[in-house]
This record gives structure tokens, sequence and C-alpha cells, in this order.
């Protein structure tokens, strides 16, 4: 009816101009002047078009509109900026109008941004956090963390010894201040409850390197470090408040760390959440380093002005040759590196990080598309109102503001709805997918925020202004040439939308499939209901042995006999970790230092496999006589190692002997059992385990594995109060389920999946959105044709496939090039794919269903409109 | 030229009475009443034709494509009955008013 109307406004105007014109040529004016007169009649052609189309059946001024318009009027007709003014209330006017207007389609391009804006929102957090937000700390680009690779070893990072570092620091031209910051455990005892502590052990010149400023008191400085005033200590705002209330009266306490008193001198202000900095503060102590002279240290080192990481590096290698020719057999495989700090905090995130953000762009970059295309299409359906507006003397610049405003406002109102989605969603998966470190350690502040708005008005500025322009390209240069090119254009950003949108699914796809694959494979050990709380003895050392190892095993049994637990046992590391260290088996060929062969190595209590289910395959496992420091050498091996050292022969009895633990003097240990195999690392094979019982040797830290019965946070209570009968200052740490560590230490493939899934789920949608407007658009103009058909015999079903059809090619064109791009870039996001190929055929060819499927729903409702056409009234729509 | 709030009322009245008798085009419908009130009254081309479309909505004309011989095609507006008796019965009352303004203001005998 619309279309009708405003079609025939056109040619009705149209001819009274000419006869305007004709008329004033009667009267003897010229060409030009008759022409301009004839114009003159129109008066404002703006507010003549706006008069014309206002004149609607049923139409009703909205309160905004009538609102504008009385604040146009003022502005009318006075000076310069109220013209501007005037001018740009009245666009906003008309586009509000004309947008309300169009409720459908205002809906959808609104809708389509505010996905794409919400994904940026969720995403864009990320990767601020990991790449761009700078560290809290001073010159922070200049700072770097100097490590170890030892590849003999299978370690890639490691700390640097003393001996190391003081090489390190002769190369005073190329770091001008290194500083200690590793980590160790403290118990803090003399409080309401013994507590273990993270503590960060520094140079005390660290803090003032770094820029960090105490909250209260002092910071350390050289006097600290030579005990000058006896030992001292810093706490953590966290601490500070968690354990000592915030009482501003902390500082000069006397705190009992490890049974030595230290002073409290100050509290430094709360971390950043991803900073491994501790919980609290000492000062390294050079006497104690240098009795530990193989123990490897974390260290931070400033950059001398001028220098690159680059030029640190070469440096360092020379430092590393070096010391390897002066003592070869400790250096030998020591490769000393720097890596920016910002790299060494944050490492392990920064590829998948890349990999959620381009996804993310990706999506917005589809919705953005997607608005365009939808503006581009209404700009050919109003083409006859803007035509009026043309031919009424509005240049291409008026019409194209007016474009661009209404281009606005969707923006707008899709960015706050889309930043709003955001927010929630951003919380509703960090509150499903926790426990997680990982991503969303990091918000969106106020800086990335603003960040993230430049980037979304940037984006939405170009397709605004590109769309605008093709609209009033229609309308000036070339109204009915270009058909064809402005339906290739919209077929192809359908399609485009498609393939991003299959993209998307396929890297979904295979992270899911990878984290399937993942959660069957069996860990070799049964987590659940298990817990852990950790023990460490104050007292350790030969002299100590018997105690230790007396301690656990009284303390294991009176811990069975606890209701609540169905049994239980201690060993260190627990299952899920793991390190290795060199081993030799009995009459196997010796090997040179650097090509030994390494094993996963844990110490034990009798009934250690019990508790966790790890199934005993052959011999015994350990039991109280072996714990003994007097005890025959006893070791205990997985399935995959007995394999590995000897192949096809019976295990048990045979020897081996661990040469990480006391060299070539490390005694033959005889194999008393073979066990299943665990595995330590959701992505890695199982490696080959050995245990050795507690005893020999005896380590004074151990983690209790306690398979519950039900509830464990009685049972951590009565555990607290058995171990505090014997030792009452002893502090339990982690207190925590086996299944939480793990699920922590892994998040990855719990994680990305879901994360993804998400994002899969608004890819389509927007893709879902663009193609069901490009179809029902495109068959909306061809209803006159369909009406013919039918008219002359066609049944609806043949028109449906018509329609459907279209909507096939598109679904088909897009996917076989969204599959393409999957199959050319999923290689690149190998950093989110676990234990999945990035060509796997299945997920390949299910998501390609699931895609064309979708696209075909999409279809069905404009083929269906299209089928129940009445004829008589398609052959009456112009 | 009067003033533009007492010509509003009474443009649809106008526009009315000029098409009846006889089909007209916009063009033409202007050029009547151009005429008929002596040149005073030029109606601007977007009022025209606005009232034009808001009275073929309410069906008091119609607008019909026609082509004549040796002319183009062009939209021709005649009445139809509802509009003839939307004019009879504005007509009816802009007598009644304008006689009744006209005693009040002293212009004709009360």
């Amino acid at each position: 009816m619309r279309g009708h109307r405003d079609e025939r406004a056109i040619r009705e105007i149209a001819d009274h101009l000419e006869d305007l014109t004709r008329d004033a040529l009667a009267r003897g004016l010229s060409e030009p002047e008759a022409e301009a007169a004839a114009i003159a009649w129109l008066g404002n052609p703006a507010d003549a078009a706006a008069e014309i189309v206002a004149a609607e059946p049923g139409h009703t001024a909205a309160t905004v509109s009538r609102w504008l318009e009385r604040r146009e009027h003022e502005l009318r007709g006075r000076d310069g900026v109220r013209r501007l003014a005037a001018s740009a209330v009245r666009d906003l006017r008309l586009a509000i109008r004309s947008l309300r207007r169009n409720p459908l389609f205002a809906a959808t391009a609104t809708l389509s941004l505010a996905i794409g804006v919400a994904a940026n929102t969720v995403g864009f957090g990320f990767l601020y956090g990991y790449l761009i937000r700078p560290l809290p700390f001073t010159d922070a680009s200049r700072l770097v963390s100097v490590l170890a690779a030892q590849p003999s070893r299978g370690q890639d990072r490691t700390g640097v010894t003393l001996e190391e570092l003081r090489g390190v620091q002769t190369l005073t031209a190329t770091f001008d201040a290194v500083a200690a910051n590793t980590v160790s455990t403290v118990n803090l005892t003399g409080i309401d409850e013994p507590r273990r502590l993270e503590a960060s052990v520094v140079s005390v010149h660290l803090l003032d390197m770094v820029g960090i400023r105490p909250l209260l008191g002092r910071s350390f400085t050289a006097d600290d470090e030579r005990g000058a005033v006896g030992p001292v200590v810093l706490l953590s705002e966290k601490v500070w408040r968690s354990t000592f209330g915030g009482d501003p009266a902390v500082v000069g306490r006397t705190v009992m760390l490890d049974q030595t008193p230290h002073t409290v001198i100050g509290v430094l202000p709360a971390a950043p959440a991803w900073s491994p900095w501790g919980q609290l503060y000492l000062p390294i102590d050079t006497a104690l380093l240098a009795e530990a002279a193989e123990r490897r240290y974390r260290f931070v080192a400033h950059l001398a002005p001028g220098v690159t990481v680059a030029q640190a590096n070469h440096a360092l290698a020379e430092l590393s040759t070096a010391l390897a020719t002066t003592s070869p057999s400790e250096h030998a495989a020591a490769r000393l590196f720097a890596e920016d700090l910002r790299t060494d905090l944050l490492d392990d995130n920064r590829e998948p990080t890349l990999v959620v953000y381009g996804v993310v762009s990706l999506i917005l970059l589809l919705a953005c598309a997607n608005v365009a295309t939808l503006l581009v299409m209404r700009g050919t359906s109003r083409s006859a109102d803007l035509g009026i507006r043309a031919s009424l003397g509005a240049t291409r610049f008026q019409l194209a503001r007016l474009l661009f405003v209404e281009h606005a406002v969707i923006t707008l109102a899709g960015a706050a709805l889309g930043a709003a989605t955001g927010v929630w969603l951003r919380a509703a998966l960090e509150a499903t997918l926790s426990p997680t470190p990982g991503p969303f350690r990091f918000d969106l502040d106020a800086p990335a925020a603003v960040l993230l708005g430049l980037i979304l008005l940037a984006c939405t500025s170009l397709f605004g202004a590109f769309s605008a322009w093709s609209v009033t390209q229609q309308v000036f240069v070339a109204p009915k040439r270009g058909l064809a090119a402005r339906g290739r254009i919209r077929s192809g950003l359908a399609v485009l939308e498609v393939a991003i949108a299959v993209l998307v699914l396929v890297c979904t796809g295979l992270m899911v499939k990878g984290a399937i694959g993942l959660a069957s494979r069996p860990s070799g050990f049964d987590p659940h209901q298990v817990l852990t709380m950790e023990i460490n003895l104050p007292y350790g050392g030969p002299a100590h042995r018997e105690r230790v190892v007396a301690f656990f095993r009284d303390l294991l049994e009176s811990v069975r006999a606890l209701p609540g637990v169905e049994s239980v046992s201690a060993g260190n590391p627990p299952p899920h970790v793991g390190w290795e260290v060199a081993y030799e088996a009995e009459g196997a060929p010796p090997s040179p230092a650097a090509q030994q062969p390494r094993t996963m190595d844990a110490v034990v209590m009798p009934g250690y496999f019990h508790a966790l289910r790890i199934p005993i395959v052959a011999g015994r496992d350990f039991d109280l006589g072996d714990t003994h420091t007097t005890s025959a050498p006893v070791i205990v091996v997985s399935e995959s190692f007995a394999r590995a050292t000897w192949p096809g022969e019976r295990a048990v009895g045979r020897r081996v002997r661990l040469l990480g633990r006391g060299g070539k003097e490390a005694p033959w240990r005889e194999v008393v059992g073979v066990v299943g195999d665990v595995r330590t690392s959701t992505f890695a094979p199982p490696r080959g385990w050995v245990y050795l019982p507690e005893g020999q040797p005896a380590f004074n830290e151990l983690v209790l594995m306690i398979r519950c019965k039900g509830d464990h946070g009685a049972v951590i209570r009565d555990v607290q109060q058995l171990v505090w009968r014997t030792e009452p200052t002893l502090p339990l740490h982690w207190n925590r389920l086996l299944d939480d560590l793990i699920a922590e230490r892994y998040w990855q493939p719990r994680v990305y999946p879901r994360l993804f899934a998400v994002f899969s789920a608004l890819a389509l949608a927007v893709a879902l959105v663009g193609v069901y407007g490009v179809v029902a658009f495109v068959s909306s103009r061809r209803t006159r044709e369909f009406g013919i058909r039918m008219a002359i015999g066609s049944s609806p079903s043949r028109v449906w496939r018509l329609v459907a059809r279209q909507g096939l090619r598109l679904a088909v064109a897009g996917t076989a090039i969204g599959v393409l791009a999957a199959f050319v870039l999923m290689r690149l996001a190998s950093a989110v794919l676990f234990g999945v190929s990035p060509t796997d055929a299945w997920v390949y060819v299910t998501c390609a269903v699931l895609a064309i499927a979708a696209v075909l729903t999409a279809t069905a409702v404009p083929a269906f409109r299209a089928a129940r056409i009445d004829p008589v009234a398609a052959l009456r729509h112009e | 030229m009067f003033n533009p709030d007492l010509k509003r009322g009474s443009l649809e009245l106008l526009i009315l009475a000029a098409i009846e008798g006889r089909p007209l085009h916009g063009y033409e419908i202007g050029k009547v009443i151009g005429l008929r009130s002596r040149g005073e009254l030029q109606l601007p081309v977007s009022t025209l034709y606005s009232i034009l479309y808001r009275m073929e909505d309410r069906g008091w004309v119609t607008g019909r494509w026609v082509e004549k011989p040796g002319e183009r095609r062009r939209c021709l507006y005649a009445l139809t009955p509802e509009g003839e008796h939307v004019l009879a019965d504005q007509k009816q009352e802009w007598e009644a008013f304008s006689a009744m303004v006209n005693r009040v203001v002293g212009l004709s005998p009360a």
C-alpha cells in the first residue's frame, strides 16, 4: 500500500513540476528561469517531502517526534549553528520515525548488532587483559624474567642457580638491576589457627625496582638482607585483612614463621589476581642461598637503557657457554635466557586468547555486515521514498546523512543491548565454568571498555558509511542499472555470513570432540570424593626420619578409623602432578648423562594405590615393613615403565636405581609390584611412574589422600583435630577435593569448548538472520512474479521450492567456503584443540549438515509466505 | 494573503469544491483554486498532495490513472459519493460559520 502511494506521488509531483515549467515558459521566461520558478514553488524540499510522506493512514506522531518537531520549529530560522542543530534534530526525528514504521527491520538490525557487541564484550576483556593492559609495575616493558632451560632434563623453563646468577650480575651493560623473585611456603603460627602461606622470597631492592610501595610501614632495605634488625616480613593486603583483621597496629607485631619470630614491617597493596606475588614477602637470605647451591630461583631483571630483549638473550647465551666451559657437569645442559615479564606471567594463554578474539571479531564483522545488508535492502525498497526527496531537491549528501543517522540510531540501540547482554553472558559463563583461573581473571575495566567502544565505533561507522553510499548510489547514480550488482552484493554478504558461522561451528565442534575424548580417557585413578590435605612437618633431615614416618603412620591409622572415611593414604606429589628423575635399570648399558632415561616418581605410604583405586597388576603394594629407614630398598613401577624398561619380561624381582636421588650412590631397588598407568596431564600420554615407600626417603611433606564417604567438611575438621593433638602448631594446607584441584589445573579443555559453543550459537544466529533477511527480501520483490505463476497454474509447492532453492544455494555456497576456510585455518587454532586433529572429517561433515539445515529452516518462513500468496492480491502489487 | 491559520481549516473544502462535477489532476486543481481565488490563494505542492492523499485514505476522493489521447498519463481525482456528502456538509457549515462571524463582528446586519 505504501509503495503504491510513493511511486504515484513521485510521478504526480514530477508531472506537476513539468506543468509549472511549461506555463512559466508560456509566460515568456527562459528555460533556466522557468525551471527555477517551478522548483521555487516547492519550497523547502525536505519539508515538502516530510509533509507528503507523513500523510500516511493511521499515522500518529510519537511523543518524541512531536517534541523533536517543536524543538525544530524553535530552532529553525535562527543563526547558522542553530540551523545545523535543527537539521540534526530533523534527521534524528525522521530516522526514528522511519525506524518505528519498520519495526521488523529495526528489530532485526538492532538484534544482529547486539549479538556482535555481546560477543565482543565477552571476548575483548580476555584480549585486553592478556595482551594490552599494562602490568602494574614501573617501567614494566623493560622488565624481564631470567630463566634457564635444561633440555636434557626435559625442562624448558626453570630457575637460575646462585652461580649462574653471579654470572648474570656481571652483565652490567645488559641489566642494570637483577632481583630475586622466588616462591616458598611457610607455616604461620601464633595466631588463632596455624596456616600455611605462600611467600615471595625477594631481593630487598625488587619492590623498589618494580615500583610497589607499601600501604603501611616500610619496604625492605639493605639492612634487612643482612639481618641487621632480625628477621622481617611484609604482609600482602589480602593476608593483612583476612588473617589480621586489617588492624593498622600490625606493623611492629611479631609473628612466627616456621617457628622463627619475624617482625612485620609493613603491608603491600593487593596484587592483581593473575600475578604470582605471594601472600607474604620475605627478604632473601643470601647466606641460606649459598647453602643450597644447586637450588634454582627465579629472578627479575631490568634492562639497561637501549638494550633489547634479543640483545639480552645474546649476552646470556654467551654467558651460558662461558659457564659450561668452567664447570661442565652442572651447567653443560643449562641455557640461560631472558623473557619479557608479561610473557612469563601470562604466557600460557596467549594463543588461545588470540583464537578467542579472532572468533569474536569475526562475529562482530558478521553482525555489521548483516546490518549493512539489511540497510541496503531496505534502501532498495525505499527507493521511491528517497526518490521523492531527491526529485524535490535533496542532495545526495543530505540523503546519505539521513541514512547514516538511521544507522547510528540502530547502532546505539544495538550497542546498548549488546553491552548489557554481554555483561550478563560473561557473568553467567564465569559462574558455570568455575573454578576457573584462565581468561575470566580479567575484567572489562574502564580503559578496555573505552578501547572496545572505539573499535565498535570504527567498525559500525565504516559499514554505515558504506550502506549510505550504496543506497544513495541507487537513487542518484544508477536507479535501474546495477540491480544485478546489488543483488550480487546482497547474496555475497549472506554467503559470507554463512561461511563465517560454519567456521566458528567447526572450531567449536573440534573442541567439543577433543574435550569429550579427553574426558573419556581414563586417568588411571579415581579422583572423586578424594580430599587432599597437605602436611608439612617442621622437622626433617636424617635425624628425624623415623619420627616423620612414625607421625604419618600413626596419623593414617587414626584417620582410617574416622567415620566418613572410606580409605586413606598419603603421597608426594599427588597423582595429577609429577616431576622427573633419571634412572638406571640393572643390566642395562650405561648412558651418558644427557641421554639417561627419565621417569616420573613419587613417594607414597602403604595403601596409596588402594585409596586412589590404581589397580595392582602384579606383585604387591608396600607394607609398613617397607617404611623403615633400615628396610630393604624396594620400588613399585607402573605398567608402561615396566614395558619400556623390560619389554616382554616380568618386572617383579628386577632392580633399578634412581640417579636423581643420590646419583651413583643411589641404592639398587627391587621391584615388588607393578601398578596401572596414571595420567598426569589430560593432554599427554601416560608416562612411566615409579613409587618409593615413605621412609626411603622420608619426606616431611606429604599430601593426605582421604577418600570420603560423604561430607568432607566434617572430615577436614576431624583430621585437623587429630593432627593438632600431636603437632598443635601445624597448619594444614589445601583441604580441597582432588577433583577441584585437577579441574583448576587443567581448565582449558573444560572452558574453551563451552565458551566457543556460546560463540557458535551467536554466530549462527547472526548468519541465520542475514540469510532470512536476504531470502525474505528477494522473495517479496518477486511477489508479483509468484502471483502470475500461481495465476497461470503453478502450485504453491513449486513457489515454495523456488524460494527454498535460493536459500539452499546460499547455504551450500556459504558452507563450502566455510569448510574450506576452516580446513586452512584450524591448524592455527591448535592451541585450543585438545587431542583432536584439525581436519577431523566427522566434525566437518556434521557442522556442514547442521549449517545447511539451519539455513534451510530460516528460508522456510519466507518460502511458506510466498507459497501462501493470494494471486489476485499479488497481481495488484506494484 | 490571508492569515495561514485561517486558510488551514478550509483547504479540504476548497479542494473538494474544485473537483466537484469533474475529475481533475493535481496541477489542474491548483490552477482552478488559483483562478477562483483571483490569485489570492496559491497552494504549495506538498500541501496540495498531502491533503489529497489524506482525503483519499478517508474515502472522500479517488485517484485514477487516465490516459487522454494526445496527453501523457495523469492521475485524476474525483469525488466519491461519501466525498459529495462531506462537501455538502462542509459547505453548509462554512456558510453558517461565516454568517455568524459576520454578525458578531458587525460586517452584516444582525
